[in-house]
């Protein structure tokens, strides 16, 4: 199988303190709505299964995915997602591993830089990196547009619990101990607007691991267009 | 090499083709000479469930001077552009472009507007529109409103119509009496450009834009403003790729890619010039 794998990063800043922005990020169901097409649809155990509609220009996909926390380390604000997804229609797929990691720019304002490990195959497999970057950048952007937003409409809600207490994951090794947490719970959240580039403007915004997830996949979707590059009319 | 199935619809005229568009939303996508969004379907990365074919329309296709600017509707095909002699006359530097798009047939199928909504910055036309300072007019379920070429490519694949807009006219500016030179760099003759320069000069004035190096077509602003302030076409030219952002691809490396953009640059400005 022809694997294309390559290194992606990218930042975003908060205008929140570092602890609420962790808790924040951390919080699935909070951000899953932020991801511009995405939809969680089941949480199994530390598993999450969604599906992301992306659209760039004529290219639209629909892909179905999964994707845990390898990593939670709340002290230093760095975590680690591994995530795969698949397009349904056989545009093709890819397997990702993000890192994200908080940093405190000032009391309200925390920096996130973003990597990503991108494995992608099928006929997105023979884009170049520059549209993945490009697409990335972009979903990364209208993310943390629509976090930012959502956090200034909630910011009265906001508690402001230290960031261990409360946090709806923690480490994988605390995780196995509690038991509250119905192991399969179906998520009825409403569908987001599928992804859609509106411009090019990089905000200066913000970003979580599942962004990396929507991210990757959106780079899988444009792949495919380097093929009419070498196809002919 | 089998699109997925899809249904067509004919409209009939502007009216018509933006009502389908509203009817079927998202799902649904305009053709006219199918060949760009046709590809895209065979291969399967584009699958609208709709097709509404805009081609059919009356009175879409025409090529007028208008005075300040010559106004060419949506639907000319590259070849009417490139043997228009308005287009000849007031704007060479489009006609050769349209000239050296694809291959006879895309060229006899293509139109100037779907090739500009398709906004491909490998495609040849966005960026001899993005140099000459096009306008494009687009109409809408709100009403019709104009896009400056500089405005309009936003990104991979993406322009600025909005949702269920139709490009309907493409206003070029009269290049007078500037000198002009598109250069283009590939393997074959139909293939897209690996670099390609659109350029025009008059006096120190200048329009240069770069084709296949950045993710949309983008105007050498370093080059024009260099040439603006006196510098030479030598030394203007080795800032060709200074507003660019070229990748790397099976065709050609970066570095390769901002190689190709300072010679072709220069021998652009070189043959506007004499």
């Amino acid at each position: 199988m022809d694997w294309n794998i390559m290194e992606l990063v990218n930042e975003f800043t908060v205008n929140r303190p570092i602890s609420e922005t962790w808790e924040v990020l951390t919080n699935v169901e909070r951000i899953v709505p932020c991801l511009p097409g995405a939809q969680l649809t089941k949480v199994d155990g530390e598993i999450y299964h969604a599906t992301v509609r992306i659209k760039v220009g004529p290219i639209a996909a629909a892909f179905r995915g999964q994707a845990n926390f390898v990593e939670l380390n709340s002290e230093k604000f760095y975590l680690e997602l591994k995530a795969a997804g698949r397009d349904a229609s056989g545009k093709g797929s890819a397997a990702a591993t993000i890192t994200a990691q908080l940093e405190e720019v000032s009391e309200n304002v925390t920096h996130c830089v973003v990597n990503t490990d991108l494995s992608i195959t099928g006929k997105v497999a023979q884009f170049g990196r520059g549209a993945m970057e490009d697409i990335s950048g972009k979903i990364i952007s209208q993310f943390a547009s629509n976090l930012n937003s959502m956090i200034e409409s909630e910011s009265q809600d906001i508690d402001t619990t230290p960031v261990s207490a409360g946090t709806p994951l923690d480490t994988p090794a605390q995780h196995e101990e509690s038991t509250e947490v119905p192991r399969v719970r179906l998520i009825e959240s409403p569908v987001s607007a599928p992804f859609k580039v509106i411009n090019s403007k990089w905000a200066d915004v913000l970003e979580a691991k599942w962004v990396q997830v929507v991210a990757v996949i959106a780079a899988m979707a444009v792949v495919g267009i380097l093929a009419r590059r070498t196809a002919k009319n | 090499m089998i699109p997925a199935a899809f249904d067509y619809v004919r409209a009939e005229s502007v009216d018509h083709a933006l009502s389908l568009m509203g009817q079927y939303g998202d799902e649904a996508k305009y053709v006219a000479g199918g060949h760009s969004l046709l590809p895209l379907m065979k291969l399967r990365l584009a699958q609208p469930a709709v097709l509404v074919d805009i081609a059919r329309i009356e009175g879409l296709g025409y090529i007028r001077d208008v005075g300040e600017y010559i106004a060419i509707g949506a639907l000319a095909r590259h070849t009417d552009v490139e043997r228009s002699p308005v287009v000849v006359k007031h704007a060479p530097l489009l006609s050769q472009t349209a000239g050296e798009v694809g291959d006879p047939q895309v060229r006899h199928r293509g139109t100037i507007g779907g090739s500009i909504a398709h906004a491909d910055a490998a495609s040849d036309l966005p960026a001899t529109t993005l140099a000459l300072g096009a306008t494009f007019v687009a109409q809408g379920p709100a009403g019709t409103r104009t896009i400056a070429a500089a405005d309009f490519y936003t990104g991979f694949l993406e322009c600025a119509l909005l949702p269920g807009e139709l490009l309907t006219e493409i206003r070029i500016p009269k290049m007078e009496s500037a000198g002009w030179s598109f250069q283009k760099f590939n393997r074959r003759a139909q293939d897209w450009a690996i670099v390609g320069v659109s350029a025009w000069r008059r006096g120190d004035d200048t329009g240069i834009a770069l084709i296949n190096m950045a993710s949309i077509p983008v105007l050498a602003t370093s080059v024009m403003e260099a040439i603006k302030t006196g510098a030479s076409i030598a030394e203007a030219a080795l800032l060709a790729s200074h507003d660019a952002e070229p990748q790397s691809d099976t065709n050609a490396s970066a570095e390769y890619r901002s190689h190709l953009a300072r010679v072709m640059v220069r021998r652009a400005l070189e043959t506007s010039t004499s």
